[in-house]
């Protein structure tokens, strides 16, 4: 069982933004998403939930053709994106928001996750910064998705909560393949297993994370010393 | 091919002698006056399509400009007793700087937000001209407007008003080509692009719905003058409808077909509607289909049909564009 | 006497809520403005009407109202709106074309003269209250005001469809994402709106006559209601409501005239300066997960 996404192109707005992606991520595994600002890491993501129009090449989930089915039906075939806002409903209550995409009892989040416990009914709204990251990630692993989509986790938070977070990214991937987006590098090494870089909407290396360091590609594409924000 | 450089403006005068004088070779006094009733529903219709076909917003409430155009007007006359065709004149410019302001208030909105408050603007002025009995009439109308002779001849009247649809749509249409159409059309299809060139979209689209007000408060004085007194009516949210769907059938996006089917349908249904009751449901049903099967209209059908034209490349659907703000599910305000 | 108003303005906005519950619903769920919700009302208004003439009781001729509104609802959203799905400009001119054609419908069956609902019986009474009498039917109308509240906010807050809907009022991407089904929710959420409006005509007639325009009479006000309660929340329909009755109830006793004229100044004012409504969400948020 694999996610695989072979030679895949798409566009944001009309605008060509991915000009060929490969990669692929095996149950269990988590593959580190690397890459400047801009690189198309953020819409590979969306890309695999159709949110991000498929031009050419293809995205499958063990064997299942992705590529021409609705957002919906993605999320039912097992794949759970976490934005980088953490994409949870402001208007709904924590429990609220845990129940609409669970495929089990919203309390069995509380083990993992016992922080949510006196928030479940509070409205996402009120929650701190902090709070909504881990909500979020309470709600992927409540889904019980196989595939979770993770986008820039750590932006924005202090060293504390990122401990925390850190603490349940390695939760998740006890139950769930992640594809991770990742600026911060040590929260990345910390967590995947594998890298894929990527550099101008395509992917270019990958290999080891133990080994990206000494990527040919690693100067070109990581650029450090860029600014804030997704691609 | 120096032949159609003139062949062009010439084949284009001779259809305009015809469509002024035709009446009067063909016409019975009944006909002569069902098409002067048809030709300001033209002009009306044409300054819809500035606003549907131009800033691709959807205004609810055109006829606050048609109907401020007859009341303003009427006033004025009472007020001045000048010459009736001055009088509609001065009234339209008059009411521009009030449509500026009314414009830039409603652009603060966009897409459903935007529709809605043109609809509610139309029915407080419809709320206000009602209670206003002293000034308006109220709900009696104002039947003592001061009309000159030559307004009252219905040849003069009909000549007058086919002049300013002809007018009207020669500007439209010089307009649309020129280098200021473009930029509208850049505004209404991508604003954040056009702003990053520097035009605002909200002035652009505000100064385009001032010119579209002009010639619906026009025709709306040339209204009056058809009538001879004002009524609410004029200002009713069915008149904004009427309107609105005189312009979605004859092309959003196309003057010619905007102007055409005001005339058309307005006659049609003066001479139908006496012998069918069901010509409103015709005329919806019509309406629907052409908003899901002819986007734009009949005049783009034309435009399809017409051979050897010119590419012009693809021309963006006006009613995509009016719902495109509304579908960002964004907040309320631009 | 100040109870009588008090009880007059209560009754109204009974009768605004159930007639605008739908249709900011529908937009918020949607983003369409629903203009045929009009259309549905005057069906309502002659189902009820019909129902009555017919030696109906009350109850029985207000549900075919609501039937009447829900099904044509249902099948304009599936033959008309639907196959416009991500041109929200086509299916709000749509929604003006079905309003005018329903409307001429009826005018073409029933002809345009106002008919007076046959009320029998008890409702057609009247209650003394505070010394003066009260049309028992006005109480009805509070009654059914209070009902559909509490039904609709159990819906949405207690059902599985109800969190479902009220997610994807919120953001339909985030709700895809959380793998809802929208397209049906859309269509459950347009034939509700049906049933309201049809259940709003279907009060209406009693109190206001049967006549084919009622309708389109009535838009401005469902306007005025939901710009001020916030499109899409029905707390916040309920609060406008009250505000709109009561203030029609109390500056109608004095001036009939100005109540309805001060309403849409009040709404100007609102979409201006605070376009969200009084109850709804703060500025500024956007739903940065479209696609």
């Amino acid at each position: 069982m694999s996610l695989v996404l072979q030679e895949v192109r798409a566009r944001v707005a009309g605008i060509p933004v991915l000009h060929g992606v490969d990669l692929s991520l095996r149950a269990g595994g988590v593959v580190a998403l690397l890459g400047r600002n801009g690189a198309g890491k953020t819409t590979t993501l969306r890309t695999v939930l159709g949110l991000a129009q498929l031009e050419g090449g293809g995205i499958s989930c063990g064997g299942v053709d992705l590529g021409r089915l609705p957002t919906w039906r993605r999320a039912r075939q097992g794949i759970f994106y976490v934005p980088e806002d953490g994409g949870v409903f402001q208007d709904l209550s924590v429990l609220e928001n845990l129940r609409i995409s669970a495929r089990m009892a919203p309390e069995r989040v509380l083990g993992p996750f016992p922080e949510l416990g006196p928030l479940l009914p509070r409205r996402a709204a009120l929650l701190s910064g902090g709070e909504r990251k881990i909500l979020a990630l309470g709600r992927a692993f409540a889904s019980g998705s196989p595939w979770l989509l993770i986008d820039e986790p750590s932006l924005g938070l202090a060293p504390g909560v990122l401990r925390r977070l850190a603490q349940a990214v390695s939760t998740l991937r006890e139950h769930a393949a992640i594809l991770l987006v990742e600026q911060n590098l040590g929260f990345a090494q910390a967590v995947a297993d594998e890298y894929v870089l990527m550099h101008q909407g395509r992917s270019v290396d990958h290999g080891p994370i133990a080994a990206l360091r000494e990527s040919t590609f690693f100067d070109t594409a990581m650029h450090f010393g860029s600014g804030q924000g997704g691609s | 091919m120096p032949r159609s450089r003139w062949l062009r403006p010439a084949a284009l005068a001779a259809l305009a002698c015809a469509f002024l004088g035709w009446p009067w070779v063909t016409g019975t006094p009944f006909i002569l006056n069902l098409l002067t009733g048809g030709v300001i529903w033209g002009l009306f219709a044409l300054s819809y399509d500035l606003v549907l076909g131009w800033t691709g917003e959807i205004s609810f409430g055109h006829a606050l400009w048609f109907g401020s155009g007859v009341y303003a007007t009427a006033l004025f006359l009472q007020a001045t007793h000048v010459d009736t065709f001055l009088g509609i004149a001065i009234a339209a410019i008059l009411l521009t700087p009030l449509s500026l302001v009314a414009h830039l208030l409603s652009l603060r909105l966009r897409g459903a937000y935007f529709a809605m408050i043109t609809f509610a603007l139309a029915e407080f002025a419809h709320l206000l001209v009602e209670n206003a009995t002293s000034v308006t009439g109220g709900t009696n109308g104002l039947t003592s407007v001061p009309l000159s002779a030559d307004a009252l001849a219905p040849g003069t009247l009909y000549v007058l008003s086919a002049l300013c649809l002809l007018a009207g749509l020669a500007a439209v249409l010089l307009v649309r080509r020129s280098r200021a159409g473009s930029v509208v059309r850049a505004v209404r299809d991508n604003p954040t692009r056009a702003a990053l060139f520097g035009y605002s979209e909200v002035w652009v689209k505000a100064l385009t719905l001032v010119a579209a007000s002009f010639l619906a408060a026009v025709a709306g004085g040339l209204f009056l003058a058809y009538q001879g007194m004002a009524f609410t009516g004029a200002l009713d949210s069915g008149t904004s409808f009427t309107v609105l769907l005189m312009a979605v059938i004859g092309g959003a996006d196309s003057a010619w077909g905007a102007a055409l089917a005001g005339i058309l349908l307005y006659v049609l249904e003066n001479s139908l509607s006496a012998t069918t009751s069901h010509w409103g449901i015709f005329l919806g049903a019509v309406y629907i289909a052409v908003v899901r099967f002819l986007p734009g209209g009949f005049g783009a059908l034309a435009r399809r049909l017409r051979p050897g034209r010119r590419g012009r490349g693809k021309r963006q659907d006006a009613i995509l564009a009016a719902g495109q703000a509304a579908a960002e599910q964004g907040g309320p305000e631009r | 006497m100040l109870l009588n108003v008090l009880l007059a303005g209560l009754s109204l906005a009974a009768f605004y809520f159930i007639l605008s519950a739908g249709l900011s619903l529908v937009f918020g769920i949607m983003g369409v403005l629903n203009f045929a919700s009009a259309g549905y009302f005057v069906l309502g208004v002659y189902a009820t009407w019909y129902g009555l003439g017919h030696g109906w009781g009350m109850l029985p001729a207000l549900l075919l109202a609501a039937a009447v509104g829900g099904a044509v609802a249902w099948l304009v959203e599936a033959a008309l709106l639907r196959p416009l799905y991500g041109n929200v400009g086509g299916q709000i001119l749509t929604t003006l074309g079905v309003m005018l054609i329903l409307g001429e419908t009826v005018n073409w069956i029933f002809g345009p003269q106002i008919q007076e609902e046959p009320m029998q019986g008890l409702l057609a009474g009247t209650v003394v209250l505070g010394g003066m009498p009260f049309p028992v039917y006005r109480l009805l109308l509070i009654a059914a005001g209070i009902m559909i509240f509490l039904l609709l906010s159990s819906v949405l807050r207690d059902t599985a469809i109800g969190l479902k809907v009220r997610a994807g009022v919120e953001s339909q991407t985030l709700a895809e994402l959380a793998g809802v089904r929208v397209a049906p929710l859309r269509s459950f959420v347009y034939a509700a709106g049906g049933v309201l409006a049809g259940l709003a005509g279907g009060l209406y007639g009693p109190f206001s006559g049967v006549y084919p325009t009622a309708g389109v009479d009535t838009l401005l006000l469902t306007f005025i209601v939901v710009v001020i309660g916030g499109l899409g929340s029905v707390p916040g329909t309920l609060a406008a409501s009250l505000v709109i009755g009561l203030a029609e109830a109390l500056v109608g006793f004095y001036a009939p005239n100005l109540a309805l004229t001060v309403n849409v100044l009040a709404m100007i004012v609102i979409l201006v300066l605070r376009p969200q409504g009084l109850l709804g969400k703060p500025p500024g948020r956007r739903d940065t997960h479209a696609a």
